[in-house]
């Protein structure tokens, strides 16, 4: 139930994110909702029930950017959700630091990803400058909305769950 | 045997699928193509509808702000145009002025051109005396220092007869109205045989001309409201065949041989702004208007008439 609140809120958002800030003449700054979703998913889900969610978050994203081969944003986020798991037993992603710190080095991490599977299977792809140009900014937008993203699915999850668990907001009833 | 297998090796068998199918999408998908593939053509079938609601959205909510939030920015332009067109207003106004003086000193140039026997001096109206009766008694000119004006020369307009002047002092001076109780014209009605004076009535509340005449023997055409009243130039002050104003609608006052007929001035006092001092007529030089000559009956001015309410 948690995963499917979450899909629908990552879809969500990904479907505004993008008009919003281009109403705003700043669409350049719009950040990487899908992989947020995906490290949340992994730190706070079971294996499959997380590979799952960020499968569909990412092949939303595919949809919504069909200019990359289909199954790119799709590969990029269930690897995302392996990180969110491995990375959660490391880092504590429930305390705002740490979570900036790690949503920024994924993010970087996702974009060298991007580039190289654009460079195995996409043939026509040849933007690889502004790619590469838009990295960091976007490493930095989306480091400074992860602990307002993952405030906002603990919220939305505590009614669901039932029961009190430590968010970034405090703890909850 | 092959169920245990599945169910023992669930998991990595659903890992290898959620980042194996990927792979083969991209495979599939990176290469050069033309035509949209099912996978494609659902993923848009999914995504457009949430796309389009999405920019509906962010499209009302912006409007939304636009036009009921954000109001400081409306208000302020709001301001912007109003002062913008106070100016233009302002502007407007002026250039109706200028045309309408424009059109006044036409006028004037263009009666000059017809009174060659006249000398005449452009002056312009600097400021009207009003009556407690809200009715104009003197005006005061601005003569720009022009030379050869003396007090009792005529003052006059294309449409006929203001006054005299009275007072004169350095580029100054104050015009005594014909409508003054002290103000007497040689006066005639072309066609009428009729010749006569006007005085001003002085009265209060009936702030009008009165025109008196004596019955004449050889008079053919009995005196008809609106008949133009015009100057004969036998008092040397007024040029002949100048306009003084139109005979009322009240019937004639016999007062023994005397016919008293109140007038209408030619001349709206109230709207004057230029005239024209008479500084030398030279009498046979000058050509009177010819009395067959059409006059229409011009609108009356509400304030110089003797119904204009105290």
């Amino acid at each position: 139930m948690r995963e499917i609140v979450w899909t629908l809120v990552a879809f969500a958002l990904q479907a505004a994110v993008s008009p919003l800030l281009g109403r705003l003449e700043s669409q350049f700054f719009a950040p990487d909702i899908a992989l947020l979703t995906a490290l949340y998913v992994g730190s706070r889900s079971s294996l499959l029930r997380g590979v799952a969610c960020g499968f569909a978050v990412g092949l939303f994203k595919d949809g919504l950017a069909l200019a990359a081969p289909i199954g790119v944003y799709t590969e990029i986020t269930v690897l995302a959700v392996l990180a969110g798991r491995v990375l959660e037993k490391r880092v504590d992603l429930r305390s705002a630091v740490p979570l900036m710190a790690t949503a920024a080095g994924v993010t970087l991490a996702a974009t060298a990803l991007f580039l190289l599977l654009e460079a195995v299977f996409h043939r026509a792809f040849d933007a690889y400058l502004d790619v590469v140009q838009m990295a960091l900014p976007l490493a930095l937008v989306t480091m400074l909305v992860a602990p307002l993203y993952f405030a906002l699915l603990d919220r939305l999850s505590r009614p669901i769950e039932g029961h009190a668990r430590p968010t970034l907001l405090g703890r909850g009833r | 045997m092959l169920r245990d297998l599945l169910v023992r090796y669930r998991q990595t068998l659903l890992l290898a699928v959620a980042l194996l199918l990927p792979v083969a999408s991209m495979y599939f998908h990176g290469k050069t193509r033309t035509e949209t593939s099912v996978v494609e053509r659902n993923l848009l079938a999914v995504t457009a509808p949430l796309t389009r609601v999405a920019h509906a959205t962010v499209d009302g909510a912006r409007g939304l702000a636009n036009d009921y939030v954000l109001l400081v920015d409306v208000s302020q332009r709001n301001e912007e145009l109003q002062r913008e067109n106070r100016i233009l207003l302002g502007e407007a106004l002026k250039s109706r002025a200028l045309t309408e003086e424009l059109q006044r000193v036409k006028q004037l140039c263009g009666f000059r051109a017809t009174r060659q026997g006249l000398a005449t001096v452009p002056a312009r109206v600097i400021g009207r005396d009003v009556s407690q009766f809200f009715q104009v008694v003197r005006v005061r000119i601005d003569t720009a220092g022009a030379a050869g004006l003396v007090e009792g020369q005529a003052v006059i307009t294309h449409d006929g007869v203001v006054g005299r002047i009275e007072k004169l002092a350095d580029v100054w001076a104050d015009v005594m109205l014909v409508s003054d109780a002290r103000s007497q014209v040689h006066a005639t009605i072309p066609g009428k045989g009729v010749v006569g004076s006007v005085r001003g009535k002085g009265r209060r509340n009936e702030f009008a001309v009165q025109f008196v005449y004596l019955e004449s023997t050889d008079r053919h055409e009995p005196i008809r409201a609106g008949d133009a009243v015009l100057t004969t130039g036998h008092d040397h002050v007024f040029p002949a065949g100048l306009e003084i104003g139109h005979i009322g609608d009240g019937a004639a006052v016999h007062n023994g041989p005397w016919h008293e007929f109140v007038l209408a001035p030619a001349v709206s006092y109230a709207t004057l702004e230029e005239v024209l001092v008479v500084t030398q007529d030279r009498g046979p030089d000058t050509a009177p208007l010819p009395s067959d000559m059409p006059r229409p009956r011009r609108a009356v001015d509400p304030a110089n008439t003797p119904d204009a309410p105290p």
